[in-house]
């Protein structure tokens, strides 16, 4: 780790952050400032502060890494953060919702669904279930540590700490108050870095076809016993700078560790690795040397992971980094209704990128937007899952034979670092190590934003603890604040007792909820003049419940980690996402209470569809 | 056949490919098309 260089980098950042944010103080700085002040947000910052937003290590170290196990199906996801994210989200969301929360008085996104169906009960339950969002925020923190220990090389726990007390520092200066300039900054920076990215990769790789086609022959090698075969007698025959074993050894080593892998006593990838670290041969070679063994061991494992996980998700259904995982099987459920659904539909129930759209100055700007929205998303995500998979090819060949997941240590939060780290040079590693920085920065101070005006104002003030006329004084300040530090504690602690592998299941697990709780409330309350007080909250509370049932009593990948079985044993609807379950009876839920029950009243309809 | 070229045989993923570049296009040209409007 080259610490001068660092140094200069880091410190430069910081400069340009602080001057921005100076210079923000002095003048207007908030998109409420510029609107009290009557002056518009150039669409390039207002879309960039909504992508940077938008955009975190969530995305770009969790997603990037799936795509590195799983492959270019995640293009799919980002066909969705274009699609659905941008364009739908500004043209059929925004511009209502920003309408409608004028209209309202409404400043979140829990006030505006209280407001809209005249339910303080559902401000406050809505507010609630944003409380959630700690677990977003921990994939996100965790996403900054992973890659501050892939690119310095210091320990993920220390590396957490330090982002801590970074993103403590931000939140102390008032970083949370999203000065529209500083988000544009972290949002500029990250677009030239994943651009840059791009092109090193390319040229790592050998351009696109060529990568696509080694992908493919890749592939099949590794799933063969041959090829691990064949590593493990390579590093067995000469473990250091010493000959060890002769082939008839290392023949009889090879047969003992293949021996733990077909032992089906010995269960799961750990407990395999286990036997394998204890595997010896009957007489010791004539150049042993203390910890030989040992040092086999730790060369061989990533062959030995990537042999059995590869295998493992191949029996699941995936067919490759460039195709799509069959039909209907777990891998295919896992990434069409988690990675793509969950995610790409979740994104437009967010209440952290809603409460954009209030702050917007015209609709002019919001059709603005778009087109900067489009292009920043497709060079985020984009880049981000292109570079994931191609990251194999990279590996294969300039690693003996390793791919991502193996090179990563069967880690898929290491893959996008681990891949940097080796492969590019190290001023680029600095500079995207800020673009991902910026990236984190930016998401956590929005989702400590959204949490902390959920407790003040959504809880506290909504139920009475503060007066409405208080707003913004002692009471409330003080109140926000704590809310602040309670949900930064917790989202700490999350990050350091989540288990590995984690930062995309985090983020789907939190947007599906978001949709199946929250999203036919808001799409009724945009555009169903008949939609009820009753009806929606009869949705969220079944979006809610249902999605926490199947996700702790039903989903496999959830209950696995908790370490107990799914209700449903062995069965394809375990692989189901919450969100497929959850999402359509919310929606069946909503429409026909709403039938039944009294509507609002028309002349608060009225106000409301005023556009 | 610019995707064919590229090594990509799967057509759920160059319908990925294809369907990232429309959506893109579709924000900038919405974005071009109503600029000056609303």
């Amino acid at each position: 780790m080259n610490i001068t260089l660092l140094s200069i980098i880091v410190v430069i950042y910081l400069l340009a952050i602080s001057y921005l944010a100076w210079r923000g103080y002095k003048a207007t700085q908030t998109a409420a400032d510029y609107m009290v002040a009557g002056r518009g947000v150039h669409p390039y910052i207002m879309a960039l502060s909504y992508g940077a937003t938008f955009i975190s290590t969530s995305a770009i170290v969790g997603f990037g890494g799936v795509a590195g196990l799983f492959g270019l199906s995640l293009l799919w996801l980002t066909f969705f953060n274009i699609g659905v994210g941008i364009f739908i989200a500004f043209i059929f969301f925004g511009k209502r919702t920003r309408a409608m929360s004028h209209h309202l008085g409404a400043h979140t996104f829990s006030e505006f669904l209280g407001k809209r169906y005249k339910s303080k009960f559902i401000q406050v339950s809505t507010a609630v279930i944003i409380l959630f969002m700690v677990i977003y925020a921990a994939a996100v923190l965790i996403g900054a540590g992973r890659h501050l220990e892939g690119i310095t090389g210091i320990s993920f726990k220390i590396a957490l700490f330090i982002f801590v007390l970074i993103i403590t520092g931000y939140v102390i200066a008032g970083g949370l108050k999203g000065v529209m300039y500083t988000d544009a900054l972290q949002g500029s920076i990250m677009f030239v870095g994943m651009f840059l990215l791009l092109i090193f990769t390319l040229s790592n790789v050998g351009g696109f076809s060529k990568a696509h086609k080694k992908m493919d022959t890749n592939y099949k090698t590794v799933l063969t016993p041959a090829h691990l075969k064949k590593h493990i007698k390579r590093i067995a025959k000469k473990p250091a700078d010493h000959v060890l074993m002769n082939d008839e050894q290392a023949d009889e080593y090879i047969k003992k560790c293949f021996a733990v892998i077909a032992n089906k006593k010995i269960a799961g990838i750990k407990g395999k690795l286990g036997a394998i670290s204890k595997v010896k041969l009957s007489e010791e070679p004539s150049g042993f040397r203390k910890g030989d063994y040992k040092v086999i061991f730790k060369k061989t494992a990533p062959y030995y992971l990537q042999f059995l996980i590869l295998n493992g998700v191949k029996k699941g259904g995936h067919r490759g980094w460039n195709s799509m995982p069959k039909g209907g099987t777990p891998i295919w459920w896992l990434i069409v209704s988690t990675i793509v659904l969950g995610v790409g539909i979740g994104v437009l129930a967010q209440p952290q990128l809603s409460v954009r759209f209030m702050t917007v100055k015209s609709n002019r700007e919001l059709n603005r937007s778009v087109l900067i929205g489009g292009i920043f998303i497709i060079v985020m995500t984009g880049i981000a899952f292109v570079v994931g998979s191609l990251s194999n090819a990279y590996f294969f060949e300039k690693h003996q034979g390793l791919v991502a997941i193996g090179a990563a240590g069967g880690n898929v939060d290491k893959i996008i670092p681990a891949f940097l780290k080796t492969s590019m040079p190290q001023w680029f590693n600095y500079i995207f190590m800020l673009t991902l920085l910026s990236a984190a920065m930016s998401t956590l101070s929005s989702q400590f934003h959204a949490m902390g005006t959920a407790i003040s104002r959504d809880i506290v003030e909504a139920t009475g603890m503060i007066k409405p006329d208080e707003t913004g004084g002692k009471k409330s300040i003080i109140a926000a604040k704590i809310g602040v530090g309670i949900m930064i504690i917790i989202t700490v602690i999350l990050g350091y007792i989540l288990p590995k592998g984690v930062i995309a299941a985090a983020t789907a697990i939190f947007f599906g909820l978001c949709a199946s709780a929250f999203l036919p409330t808001l799409v009724g309350a945009l555009y169903w003049k008949k939609a009820t007080r009753i009806g929606a909250i009869a949705s969220i509370a079944t979006g809610f419940v249902v999605s926490l049932f199947w996700l702790l009593l039903v989903h496999a990948g959830t209950v696995k980690k908790l370490g107990y079985k799914s209700i449903l044993g062995k069965s394809i609807m375990s692989h189901v996402d919450p969100l497929i379950i959850a999402l359509p009876l919310s929606i069946i839920v909503f429409v026909v209470v709403s039938m039944f029950t009294k509507p609002v009243e028309q002349e608060h309809v009225d106000k409301c569809f005023k556009f | 056949m610019l995707l064919a070229f590229m090594g990509i045989k799967d057509p759920g993923i160059w319908m990925a490919y294809l369907l990232c570049v429309i959506a893109t296009i579709a924000c900038v040209v919405y974005g071009a098309m109503y600029w000056n409007k609303g």
